[in-house]
């Protein structure tokens, strides 16, 4: 176990080195150093799946002494659940990358040691158990993934967005460090043994402000509205395959270390954090997917679908605050697999759909969905990939986020049922919202695989795009499967996942989930039940009977092929397909005060009206977050800097007055104190 | 430990002296004078040191005595001598403020540092309370001269007067630092005021003069 543990960063490590060593073979080195990320990566794998079999937590402890303690690795049952999320997907990533970057990378060497470094750092991340270590590696995690944002550094997007994100996740580190080191004063030590030690000293005033801290810090890196205006930019900029890792796993490292705070760190937990955070979340659940749905770019919209997927996390762990805080621990148990779950299947299925949107973009050099359009004829594995992807992540029955997303649903279901007024009146509203928030998600993805692979290519682009080479589809298989098997075994994870839910909270497993590790997984107090295998047959039947039944039929009448019927309008060209813009027009109208459109129709004409030579069109959303919030506060900032700029006048004697003063001052301060 | 009874008085009287020759620096208004008086300072902080060095029977402090001599005294002064004779300056000094005024503030700054760290619990120098005041009053008005001179050379007698402060501090507050570490400061100092009289060059060439004035156009 020790030496498959310690091996996988030795692989990482090695991986980060190959490019570096290597000769002049670029394609080979780039090869190779994913590879052995893949390797590492499998190691973890191994390392996480042992410690769910075992039950047992491991331990490493560096030798030698440290000023901040001792470097200690541990990989309890919460850290092997993030460390199986982040070895699964990037072991089905690496070999992604192998294909991904053949031919059109320039920086393949550089990116396998990036690449190799960022998933050392979040493996780091999740196992460390000293807020120091865990902070220097948080840090190296947010460097590496800034390099993956700025990679195409010539353009202007790309640096636009490496700066927004940088300064963000900057903003919430400090807030994580303040969070720290408040538990720092309490505990005495930076070990995370010692802050759940000493937890339930912590004074409520100072509990709350580490609460308020933690959540600011990690939320802003879990991309919550409203500090998620970095994540957009950064994965649209980043390469496909570092976007998968970003938004299935880097962002996820936010709700583990979340988890940490809430569950272990902070002592007794309040009722009102269950409520923000459960704000925060369905916020984020339904802001996330409406503007999921005003995108064209593929990678934009699954970014902010991301959001979405972060949002519904947050109202499990929320619910299960609020469940836990007033008593009801059994639900808080259900509450809690339900956003562990779900933390697993986004990882799956939003790992599968940016490696698939990555497939699009190195066949079609484009990401703007209104230039795509027909690909399923060119690449109909990746679709078919891609289409298992928005299946699962629309939530639709067989496949793995129903499961999560039908736990999430029940447990919003069973807090109306409780005393208390706010609980019986809030807690509809969220089911209610958030029922609304996964059916525009649907929405969302049949508009993605709809425009993108449906209908005729819209450009010659798309209409000579090829299929991707087999290290992309071998990957892209490797995640479907993993989208079916969690569904089919859904019993059986929810079942692990219910004792890393005992380990954070009081109680049994068998109480959170009495269902236990089965085929099928039911609610505390026989409230639902699911049984996926069902689900998934009932699935092969009807398109099975569906096919003999036209089988059946067609053999009775005579076929007769020829062009489809066009109104009589003899000229239609693929310009006039239901295009992106078009589809999502009527939730255009219908939440315009939140979009808040801009639309304009320039026409140029000959004199009349009927004579017209051009017209052009343009409508596009405002980015109300930006321009409400972050814009005032940028050009507050930026005024008081100007305000500060006015004694920095350049004389060498003025500056040295400064000194003087300042040092006459703090003389007679001591003096006076 | 302690050395005979009339060294003390002794030690503040030079004490005094030193405190003198340091407003003196600031007031005089030819830059030879200025030198001349630095010269007269480093010396007044070589008896200092050798009378801590005897008083409190620490022999190394005394290679630090020699080292103040020999370079505080002789070396660094020659240098400037140099440097004005290659410069070709025989000018006035030039300040922002005039004589009187820069009296008037100096007598604050020793009335400020007098007061301030007059009484301190904080530093129980084993001689006396007063040259904690004197050497921060010396730190006061090199900082001064640093801020009210225009020119680059009488800066860098400023920065001197500063690290002679810094210096009358650590010897009547620890008697004297280990001797490497002395040995360091001064290696420093020699090596700071070679460097400052290259810059003096340098600026002279980039600006043609060496009024500070004009380091202004170098900000964005």
């Amino acid at each position: 176990m020790k030496t498959l543990f310690l091996l996988q960063f030795i692989f990482y490590i090695f991986g980060a080195l190959i490019p570096a060593l290597s000769g002049k073979n670029t394609r080979l080195a780039s090869a190779a150093s994913h590879l052995a990320a893949g390797i590492g990566s499998m190691l973890g794998l191994a390392c996480a799946l042992f410690v769910f079999a075992s039950g047992i937590p491991f331990e490493w402890v560096f030798p030698g002494e440290g000023v901040f303690g001792n470097l200690t690795l541990r990989l309890d049952r919460l850290s092997a659940v993030f460390l199986f999320i982040l070895s699964a997907l990037s072991a089905a990533v690496s070999i992604y990358a192998v294909g991904y970057l053949k031919d059109h990378h320039r920086d393949a060497r550089f990116l396998g040691f990036v690449y190799n470094s960022f998933i050392c750092s979040m493996a780091l991340v999740i196992t460390a158990a000293n807020a120091f270590y865990f902070l220097l590696s948080w840090e190296v995690m947010a460097l590496t993934s800034y390099m993956f944002v700025v990679m195409e550094h010539e353009q202007k997007e790309s640096r636009r967005a490496g700066l927004l994100y940088f300064v963000m996740t900057h903003l919430g580190t400090a807030f994580l460090m303040i969070a720290f080191l408040a538990l720092f004063l309490n505990a005495g030590s930076f070990e995370f043994r010692d802050f759940q030690a000493s937890a339930s000293a912590l004074a409520p005033a100072w509990k709350n402000a580490v609460f308020v801290c933690a959540l600011i810090g990690l939320g802003t890196k879990a991309g919550m509205i409203p500090l998620h205006i970095w994540l957009p930019e950064a994965h649209t900029q980043a390469p496909s395959h570092a976007s998968a890792l970003m938004s299935g796993v880097m962002i996820k490292t936010a709700i583990y270390a979340l988890l940490r705070f809430l569950f272990q760190f902070l002592g007794e937990i309040e009722a009102w954090w269950g409520g923000v955070i459960l704000c925060a979340g369905i916020l984020s659940a339904l802001i996330g997917i409406l503007y999921a749905l005003m995108e064209h770019d593929l990678k934009r919209l699954l970014a902010y679908s991301s959001i979405e997927n972060m949002g519904i996390v947050f109202l499990g762990i929320g619910s299960s605050l609020f469940f836990a805080a007033s008593g009801r621990t059994a639900w808080a148990g259900f509450a809690l697999i339900a956003a562990l779950f779900h933390s697993v299947n986004h990882a799956f299925f939003k790992g599968l759909l940016f490696l698939g949107a990555g497939s699009v973009f190195s066949a079609v050099h484009c990401r703007d969905m209104e230039r795509l359009g027909g690909l399923i004829h060119r690449m109909p594995a990746t679709a078919a990939f891609f289409l298992t992807g928005c299946v699962a992540i629309s939530a639709l029955p067989p496949l793995n986020g129903f499961v999560s997303e039908w736990m999430t649903l029940i447990a919003l279901f069973a807090g109306m049922q409780f005393q208390g007024l706010a609980a019986r009146f809030f807690f509809p509203i969220l089911a209610s919202l958030f029922g609304f928030a996964g059916a525009l998600a649907a929405m969302c993805f049949v508009k993605a695989f709809g425009i993108t692979f449906l209908g005729s290519p819209r450009s010659s682009e798309a209409a000579q795009a090829r299929e991707s080479d087999g290290w992309m589809k071998a990957a892209m298989a490797v995640l479907s499967a993993g989208c079916v098997l969690l569904s089919a075994g859904a019993g059986w994870t929810a079942g692990i996942l219910s004792r890393v839910a005992a380990d954070l909270l009081e109680g049994a497993p068998a109480d959170f989930l009495p269902s236990g590790q089965s085929v099928c997984v039911s609610g505390p107090a026989e409230m639902g039940r699911f049984m996926p295998a069902a689900g998934l047959g009932l699935l092969a039947v009807l398109p099975i009977s569906l096919w003999i039944w036209r089988r059946l039929r067609l053999k009775q009448l005579k076929v007769r092929t020829g062009p489809n019927w066009d109104c009589g309008f003899s000229r239609i060209t693929d310009r006039m397909q239901y295009s992106a813009t078009g589809y999502s027009k009527p939730l255009r109208r219908i939440f315009s005060f939140l979009y808040q459109p801009l639309r304009r129709v320039e026409v140029e004409d000959e004199g009349h009206v009927l004579l017209r030579t051009a017209q052009r069109f343009e409508s596009r959303i405002r980015p109300l977050f930006e321009e409400v919030l972050y814009r005032p506060l940028a050009r507050w900032i930026i005024g008081l800097s100007e305000k500060a700029r006015q004694i920095q006048t350049g004389h060498i004697q003025l500056y040295l007055s400064y000194i003087l003063l300042t040092t006459i001052i703090l003389v007679l301060v001591v003096r006076l104190l | 430990m302690t050395g005979a009874a009339w060294m003390l008085p002794a030690l503040h009287f030079v004490a005094m002296l030193l405190l003198v020759t340091s407003l003196a620096l600031i007031v005089s208004p030819q830059l030879f004078a200025c030198i001349r008086f630095y010269a007269l300072h480093s010396f007044l902080l070589a008896l200092i040191t050798t009378g801590t060095a005897l008083y409190h029977r620490v022999p190394h402090v005394l290679i630090a005595a020699v080292l103040t001599l020999v370079l505080k005294t002789i070396v660094i002064p020659q240098i400037f001598y140099r440097m004005i004779r290659r410069l070709g300056i025989r000018r006035d000094v030039e300040t922002y403020l005039n004589i009187p005024l820069s009296l008037i503030f100096s007598t604050l700054l020793v009335f400020i540092s007098f007061y301030g760290v007059g009484n301190l619990r904080a530093i129980k120098p084993p001689l006396s309370q007063e040259f904690v005041s004197i050497a921060v009053a010396t730190l006061f008005l090199g900082m001064f001269m640093m801020t009210t001179r225009k020119k680059a050379l009488t800066q860098v007698l400023g920065l001197l007067l500063i690290e002679n402060g810094l210096f009358l501090l650590g010897v009547t507050t620890t008697f004297g630092m280990p001797l490497l570490v002395e040995i360091g400061i001064f290696f420093d100092v020699l090596v700071g005021a070679i460097i400052m009289g290259v810059f003096v060059f340098k600026i002279r060439g980039a600006f043609e003069g060496l009024d500070m004035d004009q380091l202004t156009m170098l900000k964005g």
